[in-house]
């Protein structure tokens, strides 16, 4: 056998592993993985994910419109289905309207049974949109009653720059 | 009649009939209200011989609004006429013209005017003169002029106007400068920082590799509880682009979650950004979801879709949505051509790559430019026509870092086919040129170690130290909720080693009982170079660094979940050959994207079809 020849960065004969952030000035936080899917003792700050939060957006088919109670039953029933009987109670708004789905309380790992799901589009990981007052966002749905919410505020007016104001271009 | 006043009127078409109304406006206040709204060529036209009729040609309110009108209807040279006859001009003449220049794509010209304006001394310019100045030295990416401007700016005082500091920061962040556009950014506290300045500091981030940042401040944005503003697709789209670059897919979908509840899903700029951001995470079925829904494409979202596919192995399919574009006589540009280079390259379709270099000018109208030349080297010598690829990077006069690109495609070509000698003249090409010498070292070494050149490699690896150049360290990472963990190749431990070593280790026992014969049967491809036993050499490539990410993962992800792991060099053979496996054993799907490509691990096989 030879000697293995001493080649810097080349040969490892253990790995390192590192924990490294991407350089970024992001609060540090607990490191403390039990080996369970979750990870636990994290400072989870307000307007940051949560990942307990998740907002299901769904298709309907465009020859058959649905009313908005329609929807709403279609996304009871995703739900139900998704986290098993009575996960329709897990939802805490939808919307019909601005975009078309729900919100609701439950796991990543849970999340992941939504995939497959039929008319299930995108499964994201729900943010707050007003963080002082910890909204959500979207219609507020409570056991089947639903509180209309207006949809965020649309940004302010640029300032009219008189005669040269332009909607900025995007490269 | 005299002619002068009618100079610039063009005869109606028999239908048109505001004609009849025009001649009965006297008042000065009506014509101001007509031009505003004149959308025609011919009814500003006629409403300037009235002015000029009715004797206001001299007036400079009513010009102005002359003026106006034509830079409305991009007509700059008449508005320049105009304002070169005037007597007396103020500073909304000059900036209306100014202005105008910038709209029509002539920033130089919009510039030397201010200079123009800065010599006369008469008129002083105001806030949105100097808007107008920062977004024409934003288009040219000037920043020398950028910044004596800036001084002058300074000087009269008008800084603290936010319309003003936008396009200020807006202009570092165009000229590369962001810690310039950064102070300007911070020094806004207090003068109404607005979603623009916003936005126009998250995209200087965002479009100069500072992806980090960009996401911080947008979350800050988001959180800042004292602005009623919300993102705008601007944002967004800035946003969701340092997603793409980072490769960040957790906070990509954060951003999507904002761009659902905003209704900015049907917006294109927004839609385009998530197609590019799921595709370069390696999210593929997302990103052709979003894909389908958008209404109306355009080259821009066809090329990312046909850029997707290609770099995840899909060639056939990104071809057939090139000929679907094509139909839909929507105009291929350079980039489009790359991609289907691209998908040529990664699925081995040779024939047709060669096909569509050859046919680019006549069919598409797109020149070949070193980019899709080096595609094809790569595709030739990936296919082992290593002679052929080297002819044809031959011809292409290329220095530079395009150079690099080119001789390092042929360079990889020649290590995966053990081609010495294409490798020692492509190593030569690019040590001479003085560029990615590390990598031209490295294979050089290698290809010497594979020809049994022991003390030529080794003599090499002196000289690559000597010369204080560093290979690369192999690192891997994985995204896990908000954080990113990469594994390097080294020589150290942490915490969760053990474990780690530990679900490794019972892998390796499952692979071998499926027979999983380890490293030994591939010792040319190999990256390990070196003569030492078939133990010690199994136990090295197992801690690769891919494996270890891929073993966090498995641990800390959800179950059934995919897992997505980023390389920053091409993936080993021996690592493609486990995770085939792993992903059997597991049943999981595996995704991970390396230096030039995705591979998409699942039930035992792998997307590139074990090509790449």
């Amino acid at each position: 056998m030879y000697q293995p020849v001493n080649l810097s960065g080349f040969l490892c004969t253990t790995a390192r592993f590192t924990f490294c952030i991407n350089s970024a000035p992001e609060k540090s936080r607990s490191r403390a993985f039990h080996g369970s899917d979750s990870v636990s003792g994290e400072t989870v700050l307000d307007d940051r994910c949560d990942y307990n939060h998740w907002l299901i957006t769904m298709d309907f088919p465009k020859n058959h419109p649905l009313s908005p109670e329609e929807m709403v039953s279609t996304y009871e029933q995703t739900c139900a289905t998704g986290l098993g009987i009575r996960g329709e109670e897990e939802i805490y708004a939808c919307s019909t309207m601005t975009y078309q789905g729900f919100q609701a309380i439950m796991t990543e790992q849970e999340s992941e049974k939504f995939k497959d799901l039929p008319g299930v589009v995108f499964i994201l990981s729900d943010s707050y949109i007003d963080p002082q007052n910890k909204e959500y966002g979207g219609d507020k749905y409570e056991n089947g009653v639903i509180t209309h919410r207006p949809p965020p505020l649309q940004p302010s007016r640029r300032p009219r720059l008189n005669r040269q104001c332009k909607v900025e271009e995007v490269d | 009649m005299n002619k002068r006043f009618l100079q610039n009127v063009r005869f109606a078409p028999a239908n048109a009939s505001f004609v009849n109304d025009v001649f009965h406006l006297k008042s000065k206040a009506s014509l101001v209200h007509k031009l505003s709204e004149s959308t025609h060529l011919f009814l500003t036209s006629s409403l300037q011989s009235s002015i000029f009729k009715l004797g206001f040609a001299s007036d400079t309110f009513t010009v102005n609004r002359l003026i106006n009108s034509y830079v409305k209807l991009r007509e700059t040279h008449t508005a320049r006429k105009l304002f070169d006859e005037m007597p007396e001009p103020n500073v909304v003449s000059w900036t209306s013209v100014i202005s105008g220049f910038n709209d029509t794509g002539q920033p130089q010209t919009a510039l030397s005017m201010f200079q123009q304006m800065h010599e006369d001394e008469s008129v002083a310019p105001n806030e949105f003169t100097f808007a107008s100045v920062f977004k024409a030295c934003s288009a040219l990416a000037e920043s020398r002029i950028g910044k004596s401007i800036h001084a002058r700016l300074e000087m009269s005082g008008r800084r603290s106007n936010t319309v003003v500091s936008s396009s200020l920061l807006d202009m570092y962040g165009k000229c590369n400068d962001v810690e310039t556009a950064r102070r300007v950014f911070d020094s806004m506290i207090g003068c109404g920082r607005n979603v623009v300045s916003w936005t126009s500091i998250i995209t200087a981030y965002a479009q100069n590799a500072r992806g980090h940042e960009a996401f911080e401040l947008f979350r800050t944005f988001n959180s800042d509880t004292t602005t009623l503003d919300r993102p705008n697709q601007f944002m967004l789209a800035s946003v969701i682009s340092a997603c793409s670059s980072l490769g960040r897919l957790q906070w990509g979908k954060v951003a999507h979650g904002v761009v659902t509840h905003g209704g900015y899903e049907v917006n294109h700029v927004v839609a385009t950004s998530l197609l590019d951001m799921y595709a370069k995470c390696g999210s593929l079925s997302c990103a052709e979801k979003i894909f389908l829904r958008i209404c109306r494409h355009s080259v821009i979202s066809y090329t990312s879709m046909i850029m997707a596919k290609a770099k995840h192995g899909l060639g056939e399919a990104a071809l057939q949505l090139f000929d679907e574009m094509v139909a839909k006589r929507i105009r291929p540009n350079y980039v489009t051509l790359l991609a289907v280079l691209h998908a040529c390259s990664h699925s081995g379709l040779v024939t047709e790559g060669l096909g569509y270099l050859n046919s680019m000018v006549e069919k598409y109208g797109v020149v070949p430019d070193p980019r899709h030349y080096t595609c094809v080297v790569d595709m030739l010598g990936r296919f082992g026509r290593v002679d052929e690829a080297y002819a044809l990077a031959k011809t292409i006069e290329v220095g530079g870092e395009q150079g690099a690109l080119l001789w390092g495609a042929l360079l990889s070509a020649g290590r995966l086919h053990g081609r010495v000698d294409i490798v020692g003249e492509a190593s030569k090409r690019l040590i001479e040129s003085n560029q990615q010498v590390t990598s031209a070292y490295v294979a050089l070494s290698n290809a010497y170690a594979v020809a049994g050149g022991w003390e030529d490699s080794e003599s090499l690896r002196l000289e690559m130290r000597r010369g204080g150049n560093v290979k690369e360290r192999a690192c891997s990472w994985i995204e896990i909720k908000d954080s990113v963990y990469a594994f390097h190749a080294g020589d150290l431990s942490c915490d969760e080693s053990g474990e780690i070593v530990r679900f490794m280790k019972d892998l390796e026992k499952r692979m071998k009982e499926r027979g999983h014969r380890g490293s030994s049967s591939m010792i040319t491809s190999s990256s390990v170079f070196v003569d030492v036993d078939e133990e010690a050499k199994e136990e090295i490539v197992s801690l690769h660094c891919e494996r270890l990410a891929l073993a966090f993962g498995l641990i800390h992800l959800p179950e059934g979940s995919t897992i997505r792991i980023m390389n920053n060099l091409r993936m080993c053979r021996d690592c493609h050959e486990a995770f085939k496996l792993i992903s059997g054993i597991v049943e999981r799907e595996i995704v991970v994207r390396d230096v030039n490509r995705f591979h998409c691990f699942k039930d035992g096989s792998c997307t590139c079809r074990d090509f790449w």
